[in-house]
């Protein structure tokens, strides 16, 4: 406990302009929901609600969380190392795609060869695909943010022509997708009728792993070295490209299985809106809360309750759920000004100090003691 | 320090305050009025398909007094959208065939009828509280690609489809073999958007048709073909509208739109519920077929206001060839 307040204090500037970020971003809220004729504490409550309210919509809280939380770790694996992987929307509708495949191929299989095989091919998916961009940045000095980019659009028209060519399925109605996964691999739903899945399990192992190797291991130490300074790392030592390649290897792998929980965990087939950006969202919950993964945790939870939240809001008050876009969008550019808002804050505890020491100075010296100026 | 950790304690509270303040509001609106939600797997604002489906609900909340609500899934989270609007609802009118998974939720919530428009669940026949609505897009198509022939000067025409589906092929089928039956040599181009919400796509698929000599170009991508009409304008050509009288919805393409297919889909989800309202009939468990000969099927020229490109006698031309279909005289191809 006292080892956690420390750390609070040490990052109590950045925490309190996170905090202030969100305040604002909901009274901004608030000021629209009223502008447009609506009542914000029935917003919101509706918002909570619809989050919290039943045993089904807090299943899809969880799930929109781990979906969040899992995208980002992704990113600060990547990131922490140095390398910014913005392909993981990409890999993860390779991710998606392989497992899927493996599943419906299997179909008849022994759960416990098919399964291990769908999670293998998720993570050789996601791993490859980002594993390509690794090298070129590492051997030919290629930026990684670029070339993901790109690979992102390659893999996602790939999937997309795979899903309504080659491999689309035949069930009736489902106009652009895969077959669907057979019941008996999938994974058994937490709450009935919600999209929370054993998926929960799986994931908060991967969360354990990510925090564990990149706070407590000398493993996460070398990356962040590597990260902040690669020649330091170089000189120290450290094998600085196998650092930045596994990095990135491991964000692709960690996005490949998003994929592969997306589909087994409640899509049970691959569309082509298997995600909805979801690795972008990720990737800003990553940023915001500066790459640390209880941070991104937390903050997952948080803006899964917002986007849940905000449809049950639209259908029962009638605000557009595009406001949880807002809200988000609102957040990001406030942390992204996070920098000048604490340099704000600490000017003003400066100036506030400074002016009780002048004051406390020309008291003193108005009873005439002598004024130290040591302070 | 402690200062701030009591301001954080500050704004918990707040922010609690706000959750228990809210918590008392939600009581009132409980009258007797039917609820009907509307779920959209896209968004509106495409003044054709889907918006088309909220004028429906909207008249009913108009002239029935129904309680209406929407959803816009913007391509998430169908299922659980549905789940949502049948908690709330005692109508759920699906949207698009991303809502395919009507199917399995429906079952869990034997009070909520459903209407699922423009699909075809599988096992339609043992859901009593499922409802498909079908349109014979291919009879209205048919007429549209007559239009479009007889309007040709080029003797090329073209479509832009929103997706390589059965919906969007029926549209093209019925386009084609009435071109044909105006014009036999004439030339049928068409694309795929691939997207039903990307007007510039829109745009740049009707160019590359006007490239090939199409001088009228058929809409049949939602969204997307609000691109069409905007080339159509820069490039002089005409296009036809689809699913609403877009001379109406789009009045600012008034002069290059010269007519369009009206596939009701408003009007069917309108007749059913109101069906259910008036008579408490509900059938469900089946797919209901709406067609020319129901009045759902049809080709608007907008009202008096509308800039008409169309001559009277072409008008008349199609009206003919219009009770022909009806009446089984002309048998229009489709893919459904």
């Amino acid at each position: 406990m006292h080892k956690l307040l420390q750390r609070l204090e040490k990052n109590r500037s950045y925490l309190l302009s996170l905090v202030l970020s969100i305040a604002v971003a909901l009274l901004i809220g608030a000021v629209l929901m009223m502008i447009t004729g609506y009542n914000p504490l029935k917003g919101y409550s509706a918002m909570i609600t619809g989050a919290f309210g039943s045993s089904r919509v807090f299943g899809n809280t969880l799930t929109k969380a781990l979906t969040l939380c899992l995208t980002g770790l992704a990113t600060a694996v990547g990131a922490k190392a140095g390398m910014f992987n913005v392909g993981g929307e990409g890999q993860l509708y390779l991710g998606a795609v392989a497992a899927t495949m493996t599943g419906v191929w299997l179909n008849g299989a022994p759960v416990f060869v098919a399964l291990p095989l769908a999670f293998l091919s998720a993570i050789l998916a996601g791993a490859v695909y980002a594993w390509i961009p690794a090298v070129l940045k590492v051997k030919l000095h290629v930026s990684e943010v670029i070339t993901t980019i790109m690979l992102n659009s390659a893999a996602i028209y790939f999937c997309k022509w795979l899903s309504n060519g080659p491999l689309h399925t035949a069930d009736k109605g489902v106009l652009s997708g895969t077959d669907a996964v057979p019941d008996a691999f999938q994974f058994s739903q937490l709450i009935p009728r919600s999209n929370l899945s054993t998926a929960l399990l799986y994931s908060a192992v991967i969360a354990f792993f990510c925090w564990y190797i990149m706070e407590k291991t000398s493993v996460g130490l070398e990356m962040k070295v590597t990260g902040e300074n690669p020649r330091f790392a170089f000189f120290s030592g450290l094998k600085k490209d196998k650092i930045m390649i596994w990095s990135m290897i491991a964000s692709g792998a960690i996005c490949g299985l998003v994929g592969m929980f997306e589909v087994y965990g409640y899509q049970h087939r691959f569309m082509d809106t298997i995600s909805n950006e979801f690795y972008y969202d990720g990737m800003l919950v990553a940023m915001i809360m500066n790459y640390s993964p209880i941070g991104i945790i937390i903050m997952s939870v948080f803006f899964a309750v917002i986007d849940i939240g905000a449809s049950a809001m639209e259908l029962s008050v009638g605000i557009s759920g595009e406001l949880s876009d807002i809200i988000f969008a609102v957040i990001i550019f406030l942390m992204a000004a996070e920098g000048g808002i604490s340099r704000w804050i600490n000017d003003k505890k400066l100036q506030k100090n400074a002016k009780v020491r002048i004051s406390e100075g020309s008291n003193r010296a108005a009873k005439g003691q002598e004024v130290k100026t040591n302070g | 320090m402690k200062k701030s950790i009591s301001l954080l304690v500050v704004l918990a509270l707040i922010l609690s305050l706000f959750a228990l303040v809210g918590c008392g509001g939600d009581m009132d609106g409980e009258d007797e009025a039917l609820k009907v939600c509307v779920v959209v797997s896209a968004g509106f604002g495409d003044k054709s398909f889907n918006d088309s489906a909220k004028e429906g609900v909207d008249k009913l909340a108009e002239e029935k007094g129904v309680n209406v609500s929407t959803i816009e899934c913007n391509h998430e989270g169908y299922k659980q959208k549905m789940m949502d609007a049948a908690e709330a609802a005692d109508v759920v009118v699906a949207v698009g065939w991303e809502c395919y998974e009507v199917e399995e939720v429906a079952p869990e919530y034997p009070e909520t009828k459903f209407i699922w428009v423009d699909n075809t669940a599988e096992h339609i026949g043992d859901i009593p509280n499922l409802l498909c609505i079908t349109y014979a897009q291919n009879e209205g198509s048919f007429l549209a690609g007559y239009v479009a022939a007889k309007m040709s000067k080029t003797g090329v025409i073209g479509a832009v489809g929103g997706e390589d589906s059965d919906v969007i092929n029926d549209f093209i089928v019925g386009y084609k073999q009435g071109a044909e039956y105006a014009n036999p040599n004439i030339k049928v181009e068409t694309v795929y958007a691939g997207d039903y919400e990307d007007p510039a796509l829109g745009k740049e698929c009707a160019l590359s048709l006007k490239d090939k000599g199409a001088d009228v170009i058929f809409n049949i991508a939602g969204n997307t073909g609000n691109g069409i009409f905007a080339a159509a304008q820069e490039n002089s050509f005409y296009a036809i509208g689809v699913d609403a009288d877009q001379k109406l919805t789009n009045p600012e393409y008034d002069d290059v739109i010269i007519c369009s297919m009206k596939k009701e889909v408003g009007l069917s989800v309108f007749d059913v519920i109101a069906a259910y309202i008036d008579e408490d009939a509900w059938e469900g468990a089946r797919v209901q077929i709406t067609d020319m000969a129901t009045g759902h099927i049809s080709i608007a020229y907008g009202d008096e206001n509308s800039t008409q490109q169309i001559g009277d006698e072409l008008k008349s031309e199609v009206e003919a060839l219009a009770a022909k279909i009806v009446a089984g005289e002309i048998e229009v191809e489709t893919t459904r």
